[in-house]
């Protein structure tokens, strides 16, 4: 609502939400407590959300499936979609030709926030417990990887398809390395110099292109 | 010619990832197993892969959503502490949506 309507930059508003939420949760668990499922009967579903199967499969795999192939089917193809992506690549012209802009850009951070949660569910659902900023580790390799997407895209823009494969590098990247034997921070390292590389290679082209 | 370089650079991702597989099974003991790779996509790519694709429909819209983090975490702290009141799973796994979609309404 605030980046909608009062036109705060999404990059501040959201900014605020994440010193809003840490607290919120520093307050709910005593300054940042883990909260630990131990001794309570959990419902079966519980742990099935990340451990169970399903046709061979594990959920999660499933979730991921399911969730790429709807915010595919939602960009490429449903009004709403194509409305958020020319919101994205032309503002301006959106805002002039009557697209509810205020209304498109809430929906897309709600469902962008449902998406997240589900990822909050599975990750209590793996350990059992609440793990106080757990979630932040996915901040950056989220944006680092649909950013490396957009390599993949003639206009550079970020896509379903792109967004897996770069969640896939990072992914080998970081297994590979822990293989290997190198230390953690370490890895970061070799993270970040690999998003530049990537990011070299697309931008170079670009460059090509105009000159 | 530039528009064949161009071609080629389009796949710089594609490549990357050919050359770290590579990289890895030959120098990584036991990363080209099956039961190690599927350790991968289970434990590294599902959850990642999941948070991104939200992240892939805010950077659509041009915008960007640094509250992925603490989304991830309100709604895992609502269905740990849900859970914990023995509320059911039903209930326990959408309150915590509503908590997390609820925070960005807000804002």
């Amino acid at each position: 609502m605030l980046i909608g309507w009062l036109g705060i930059a999404p990059f501040l508003a959201t900014l605020g939400t994440l010193f809003i939420g840490q607290t919120v949760q520093q307050l709910a668990t005593d300054g940042g407590q883990p909260v630990y499922l131990l001794n309570v009967a959990l419902p079966p579903l519980f742990s099935a959300l990340a451990h169970g199967t399903f046709a061979g499969l594990p959920v999660p795999l499933w979730i991921v499936a399911v969730l790429a192939l709807g915010v595919h089917v939602t960009l490429a193809h449903a009004t709403l979609g194509r409305q958020l992506t020319a919101l994205g690549a032309q503002p301006g012209v959106a805002r002039y030709s009557g697209l509810p802009v205020a209304a498109i850009t809430l929906v897309t951070f709600i469902a962008s926030a449902l998406i997240y949660g589900v990822v909050g569910l599975i990750l209590s659902s793996t350990v059992k417990a609440y793990v106080p900023q757990a979630g932040n580790g996915y901040l950056l390799n989220a944006i680092g990887a649909t950013f490396i997407g957009t390599t993949l895209s003639p206009t550079r823009r970020p896509g379903v398809v792109g967004t897996l494969l770069g969640v896939l590098l990072l992914s080998l990247v970081a297994n590979g390395l822990l293989l290997i034997g190198w230390n953690f921070y370490w890895q970061q390292v070799a993270t970040g110099a690999l998003i530049f590389a990537v990011l070299a290679v697309s931008f170079a082209q670009r460059r090509g292109r105009y000159a | 010619m530039i528009e064949q370089i161009g071609r080629l650079q389009r796949f710089a991702l594609v490549a990357a990832l050919i050359a770290v597989i590579a990289f890895f099974a030959m120098f990584a003991p036991g990363f080209a197993r099956v039961d190690n790779l599927a350790n991968v996509l289970l434990n590294n790519f599902a959850l990642l892969a999941i948070a991104s694709l939200g992240m892939t429909l805010v950077l659509s819209l041009g915008a960007i959503d640094l509250s992925l983090g603490t989304s991830i975490d309100v709604a895992s702290l609502a269905f740990v502490l849900l859970s914990a009141h023995q509320v059911g799973f039903v209930p326990s796994a959408v309150l915590p949506q509503h908590s997390s979609s609820a925070r960005l309404t807000v804002c």
